[in-house]
């Protein structure tokens, strides 16, 4: 199976020199969701950053059989759709519906193409009342779907989530996870919530001080890393894991 | 000082409209050259952030605090060029969403605040600023509020509101007082903020652009005549009246008689008002062309 | 707070929210200049427009007691020049100017509450204003809400570690300073953010401003309506 994405020996440093990515190897492939975990600035957004050239290191990175350069990254990003961690940040245009219909203008769509494409998607997501507010009126886990669908809509073939539980309550959380099992997209999921990463991962990768240490099943390496919370033993998340795959 | 509509008389509130329009124009046109799409985001952000900054109150004394205001600091951070963009913005926002000053108005306070206190801030920083860099900064801040204050209390008195001379003297020393307080929070904050990230703050001689310098010794001009009117005692401006031909009845005439003038003592008065306005637009068309004419011939 | 509240009002849908914003923008201009024209003496237009105005309020559903008192911003500014007026031996302007200052200032409130703020820019930029500035405003007015509410929390987490005992004004000062400067950096931060979430969905450089309103006929009659009815209450 040729792979989605490829990364042969990725190095990134800071302007200020601190290295933040230290010879990154990592493959993902099709129909897989990979979470990265480790600590916080270990190198895990910096390394998703890499990938649609938003960060620009050295090393080889290949996404769908493109080489990442300066002229494939335009359609890189149209393969690669992120959600970011800060959905305040993602979410920049006056209104929700601006928002979704952003990236399709980017990519050249006649504007009432893209209002009902858009529109559709929202809908799909359950989001089709909000349309016309604006991002500060919405609840974090509102701007979050909205966020999703600004990038679904884009019909990415890899999804990107940078920390998508954060700020969510339980119920939120829970919508979010039933939204991510549907989407048959492959999924790159950063995030400290060890129960996401057993429910939705078929493998994860450990990140330590810009270097990739790990890699096996979530159960695996939150065992061997100690990465979980003290009141939930690791034979939960085994459990879990089963049954899921 | 956002001056409401109806404080301003026809012919004041019409001409600034009309000057600050194509002033505006040109910054704009820069700044879309320098700046692109892409950096919208942090304009429009950093305009968010002068409305929270005004928000916190910085105590200063006998139970009052001052805000910034924030022109200067926009402009030490962002360039002038962009801080006058920024601070046009948030004055119209002003006008429109919280009714601090008038719409006609705008083009008024938008010249006051925007265009032309904002490169009176940034002079002394583009001149002292490597040297001398604590003083350009709290002098830039203090002529941004300054100069911008004393504008449109000259404005004010063109317009014929009544200002007796105590009332007069008093607003100068208010806005003596509210741009020393900018004064001290800009340097405080500048210094502060360039421990954060030393790459926050401009290098002054990073805007060696002549055009910008031009508009900003125009802007210091400007300033001192808007105070000469403002204290009602420019003999100099007087003799430039009468030399000009120019009486009250030629500018303030006008189907708007709301604003005729009535005993004698004033007439002199408004003569000098007069010739000050005057002034003011002969040295901002000099100052225009002359700026023009650099463009051009930096582009040729 | 103001913006908050303004923001709930213009999501309406009386009949003057949904007309095209250029419409409603070219009326409130066309009242302003005849406000301002208007001479001190002719009580009868004053009186007129005020209760234009009120019905306006009435019609477009907001509140009218809430909309004069927020007007009221005004008062202090033409109320102190007012008195000078009148101390000067010119009570006829003074009251003209307050009444006028209140007028105008409602007049812009009307505006700003049935016209939500995306719609406002989008109707400036259709009249002329410069792009670029339409874009800053739109985005500046995007991040108000999320700045102006951190900044709350930091006077409010300044205000609980006060404890009671009223710190030394140097103090106090430095801590505000501090708050500043940290408010600076996180929204340079997030502009950074923010610029990355548009690359990564393929920005090409150039904004594309969606344009949802079109000027109707209804548009059209509404203008023309409230325009001739300015201009011959105040010629008449």
């Amino acid at each position: 199976m040729t792979p989605l994405i490829e990364v042969r020996d990725l190095h990134f440093q800071y302007e200020d020199g601190t290295k933040a990515l230290e010879g990154i190897d990592f493959t993902l492939l099709p129909g897989e969701t990979v979470a990265l975990l480790g600590a916080n600035g270990s190198g895990k957004t910096t390394f998703v950053l890499q990938l649609n050239g938003v960060l620009r290191g050295e090393g080889s990175i290949t996404v769908c059989g493109l080489p990442l350069t300066k002229d494939s990254r335009a359609l890189i990003r149209s393969k690669i759709g992120m959600v970011f961690q800060d959905s305040d940040e993602q979410l920049f245009m006056p209104t929700v519906l601006d928002d979704v219909t952003f990236g399709l203008l980017n990519q050249g769509m006649p504007e009432e193409e893209a209002t009902a494409k858009a529109k559709l998607v929202l809908a799909q997501a359950g989001l089709a009342h909000v349309w016309n507010k604006a991002p500060y009126h919405l609840s974090a886990g509102e701007k979050r779907r909205v966020a999703l669908a600004g990038v679904l809509v884009m019909e990415p073939e890899i999804l990107v989530l940078d920390e998508p539980t954060t700020f969510l309550d339980p119920p939120a959380e829970r919508d979010l996870l039933q939204l991510l099992r549907d989407l048959p997209q492959a999924k790159l999921i950063v995030t400290h919530n060890v129960r996401l990463a057993a429910s939705l991962a078929s493998r994860a990768v450990f990140f330590e001080k810009g270097k990739l240490v790990a890699s096996g099943s979530v159960d695996e390496i939150a065992r061997r890393f100690e990465w979980t919370y003290s009141d939930l033993p690791a034979a939960d998340l085994r459990y879990s894991a089963q049954r899921r795959f | 000082m956002h001056i409401p509509d109806n404080f301003l008389s026809p012919p004041v509130w019409a001409t600034l409209d009309a000057i600050t329009i194509p002033a505006l124009g040109l910054m704009v046109k820069q700044a879309a050259r320098e700046l692109e799409d892409t950096r919208v985001p942090l304009l429009g952000v950093m305009g968010a952030f002068v409305f929270a900054a005004q928000m916190i109150n910085f105590p200063v004394g006998v139970g009052t605090s001052g805000h910034l205001v924030g022109g200067a600091l926009l402009a030490f951070t962002l360039g002038p060029a962009p801080a006058v963009l920024v601070m046009t913005v948030i004055i119209a926002i002003q006008a429109f969403v919280f009714q601090d000053g008038g719409v006609l108005a705008l083009g008024a306070n938008v010249f006051n605040m925007a265009v032309i206190g904002v490169l009176a801030g940034y002079w002394p920083f583009h001149v002292w600023g490597t040297r001398w860099r604590r003083v350009a900064i709290f002098a830039g801040a203090f002529l941004s509020v300054m100069v911008s204050g004393s504008l449109a209390l000259g404005e004010l008195l063109m317009s014929g509101v009544a200002m007796p001379r105590p009332v007069v003297m008093i607003s100068l020393a208010l806005f003596a007082a509210s741009a020393a307080i900018e004064g001290a929070i800009t340097i405080c904050v500048i210094q502060a903020i360039g421990k954060l990230n030393s790459g926050f703050v401009q290098q002054p001689r990073a805007f060696n652009r002549r055009t910008l310098a031009v508009f900003s010794v125009a802007a210091i001009a400007l300033g001192a005549v808007g105070f000469l009117v403002a204290s009602a005692a420019p003999d100099g401006i007087q003799r430039l009246g009468i030399q000009m031909g120019l009486t009250a009845k030629s500018v303030l005439h006008t189907p708007f008689a709301d604003y005729s003038v009535g005993s004698s003592g004033e007439s002199a008065w408004v003569r000098r008002a007069t010739a000050g306005l005057a002034g003011l637009l002969l040295i901002y068309a000099v100052c225009a062309a002359t700026a023009r004419w650099l463009v051009r011939r930096r582009s040729a | 707070m103001h913006h908050v509240l303004l923001d709930r009002w213009s999501q309406g849908a009386s009949p003057i929210h949904r007309r095209d914003a250029r419409a409603k923008i070219v009326a409130l201009l066309v009242f302003l200049v005849m406000l301002a024209t208007t001479p001190a003496d002719a009580v009868p237009v004053l009186v007129t427009y005020a209760a234009l105005l009120a019905s306006a309020i009435l019609i477009a559903g907001l509140p009218l007691g809430s909309v004069l008192l927020r007007a009221m911003v005004v008062l202090p500014f033409s109320l102190t020049f007012a008195l000078i007026s009148c101390l000067a031996g010119e009570p006829l302007r003074a009251l003209a100017l307050v009444e006028k200052s209140y007028l105008s200032t409602v007049g812009v409130l009307l505006l700003a509450g049935t016209t939500s703020l995306p719609l406002l820019l989008g109707g400036l930029e259709r009249l002329g204003t410069p792009r670029l500035l339409v874009l800053v405003a739109q985005f500046l007015y995007r991040y108000l809400f999320v700045l102006s509410e951190q900044a709350q929390h930091m006077r409010l987490a300044a205000s609980c570690r006060e404890g009671g005992v009223k710190a030394r004004r140097k103090f106090r000062f430095r801590a505000a300073t501090g708050a500043l400067a940290m408010l600076f950096a996180r929204s340079y931060n997030r502009a950074e953010g923010i610029h990355r979430a548009m690359q990564a969905r393929g920005f090409s450089g150039r904004f594309s401003l969606l344009h949802p309103q079109r000027f109707g006929a209804l548009d059209a009659a509404f203008l023309l309506f409230v325009s001739v009815f300015l201009v011959v209450v105040r010629v008449a």
